[in-house]
């Protein structure tokens, strides 16, 4: 019989919105079965939203998640412009995608910082996370707040963004766009970068459809799948843009479209920047008097895939049921299918490669023995060994 | 994939499907709302994520009058199309079939339901708990609510 060593990551894992565990069944390196148990933390938000009037639900879905608070209000506000049938305004539409295009630059810059420290490459992890502060001054300057932007409402968006601001917004966005070139350079080029992710945690096209994926992770085995495009909202129909995928199923490939994809939002937000300054000034929202029973499907693409909101009314003024998907949900399944044969060294990056989401910034891991119990190693020592195998591959070459 | 006429498919699938469709309603921004025999639940997904190749978002289980009502929501991401089938399941036999052997998709969400609802998947490979520890008594399900206290006037 062989021994099998369990490597649990958690109870308190920083991977998705509450905390988790994962355990890892080990044959000596290599990953041979996943188990996860979820709801550390679970709070109850649909059921919290249904003593909620339609309004306030917008401020408790922005606290679903930190990184991308308003994926989860675009959603919500789809759904509920479905039901109540109201039209937004264009200037609106801009504002609500300048946010939701800023929002994916800064997640995925701090995504490629984590990835980068995970790999042992610290340089990545400083400059990414250097370079998100510049996207985090646009959200200052733009909304007043570095994260829960509070800017959305039923029927359009609660701030305008001045014309007289578009121009220092667009000398930001002019700053951000040469340091996400040097980061693509940085990362396609490195010999060392490509061993450590290419053919590592391969996602074929059929685990991603059976899984049902979604975003970068479905895009980078070669589905393009992408709500911004298939179910157009807001104003992306209004501007010329493309939907990145690569057909190399591994790490690589998702980092890839992750750093394609900002390049992509920077075009975006130009494009959506010079035609909100031929809108009307302070023309930001149609106003909403009642909201019908009925039901409304809302679905954004957020920084990490679909999200999906489901709300259910009954003509009061507090949903009769709210349904919330995450894309995390639908993800972090796939881990499956990624991890297994793979080795330990390997799972950090596997398992952060799909972007969970790390809201809670602390780690804890240990490894112990099957049978006697006894520690071997904890979440650090994971990491030490990622990097370990970075700074071995470098010495061979 | 054969392309699909959306103006004619309600009509296509009432062909297809004639006795299990209970009810049928087309909103706005191509969303269509269907309401099936829950015998016929398996049958019609299978239909639409084998032949016409939707993809499975989430279901939504929910209260209803008499029992509880599930909404399996699937999209059609060549066309942004999405097709909602509802099914309802009665309070007194409180059960449906698993479709988690058929798309992993499904897996932990009908483990969501069941642990939230008291909805029991027939045949789902690993029905266990999936947010509380397993510490919940048998009969504990936070969301399920008995269908006389289903009123909106009796939430405060």
């Amino acid at each position: 019989m062989s021994i099998k060593t369990v490597i649990p990551i958690g109870p308190y894992h920083p991977l998705q919105e509450e905390p988790e565990l994962f355990k890892l069944y080990c044959e000596g390196e290599i990953v041979r079965d996943i188990e996860w148990e979820t709801g550390y933390n679970h709070r109850g938000i649909e059921k919290i939203n249904e003593s909620k009037t339609f309004d306030q639900v917008f401020f408790v879905v922005e606290r679903i998640c930190g990184i991308c608070s308003t994926s989860h209000p675009f959603a919500y506000a789809n759904a509920m412009e479905e039901v109540a049938r109201v039209e937004v305004p264009d200037r609106a539409k801009f504002i609500r995608t300048i946010i939701g295009e800023l929002e994916r630059i800064h997640s995925h810059l701090l995504w490629l910082g984590l990835a980068g420290h995970f790999l042992g490459y610290n340089t990545v992890f400083m400059w990414a996370w250097k370079y998100r502060e510049m996207v985090l001054d646009i959200f200052e300057k733009t909304t007043g707040n570095r994260n829960n932007y509070a800017m959305f409402r039923i029927g359009g968006v609660r701030r305008d963004i001045p014309n007289i601001h578009i121009n220092d917004i667009k000398k930001m966005l002019d700053a951000i766009k040469p340091k996400l070139n040097l980061l693509l350079g940085a990362i396609m080029d490195d010999p060392v970068i490509h061993l450590r992710t290419k053919k590592v945690g391969i996602l074929t096209k059929e685990d991603i459809i059976d899984y049902g994926a979604v975003g970068p992770t479905a895009r980078a085995s070669g589905i393009a799948i992408d709500v911004r495009h298939d179910d157009p909202y807001a104003a992306y129909p209004l501007v010329n843009w493309k939907v990145i995928t690569s057909d190399g199923c591994d790490v690589f490939a998702k980092t890839e479209v992750r750093i394609l994809e900002m390049l992509e939002s920077v075009s975006i937000i130009d494009q959506c920047l010079d035609k909100m300054s031929h809108t009307r000034e302070g023309s930001i929202y149609n106003p909403v008097k009642e909201i019908p029973a009925g039901f409304g499907f809302g679905r954004a693409e957020a920084p990490r895939g679909e999200v999906f909101h489901f709300v259910k009314t009954d003509g009061s003024n507090s949903p009769a049921r709210h349904k919330v998907r995450a894309p995390s949900y639908v993800n972090i399944a796939t881990f499956k299918k990624s991890c297994i044969g793979q080795t330990i060294s390997d799972a950090t990056i596997i398992l952060a490669a799909v972007d969970p989401c790390y809201c809670c910034t602390e780690r804890m891991a240990f490894a112990y023995d099957y049978y006697s119990g006894k520690q071997i190693m904890n979440g650090l020592d994971l990491i030490r060994i990622s990097q370990q195998k970075t700074n071995d591959l470098k010495m061979k070459m | 994939m054969a392309a699909v006429n959306y103006e004619i498919f309600p009509d296509i699938l009432k062909l297809n499907f004639n006795s299990d469709i209970l009810g049928l309603m087309v909103l706005q921004r191509k969303r269509l709302v269907v309401q099936i025999r829950k015998e016929a639940l398996l049958e019609i997904a299978n239909y639409f994520l084998d032949e016409l190749k939707y993809r499975f978002i989430i279901a939504s289980g929910m209260n209803a009058d008499h029992g509880y009502d599930i909404i399996y929501h699937f999209s059609d991401d060549s066309t942004g199309y999405m097709v909602n089938l509802m099914v309802n399941i009665d309070e007194k036999q409180p059960e449906v079939e698993s479709m988690a052997n058929m798309i992993s998709a499904a897996n932990w969400i009908e483990r969501e339901m069941h642990e939230l609802l008291g909805i029991k998947f027939i045949n789902h490979p690993n029905l266990t708990s999936l947010i509380s520890d397993g510490n919940w008594e048998e009969t504990e399900h936070p969301y399920a609510r008995p269908s006389r206290d289903n009123k909106k006037s009796s939430r405060t």
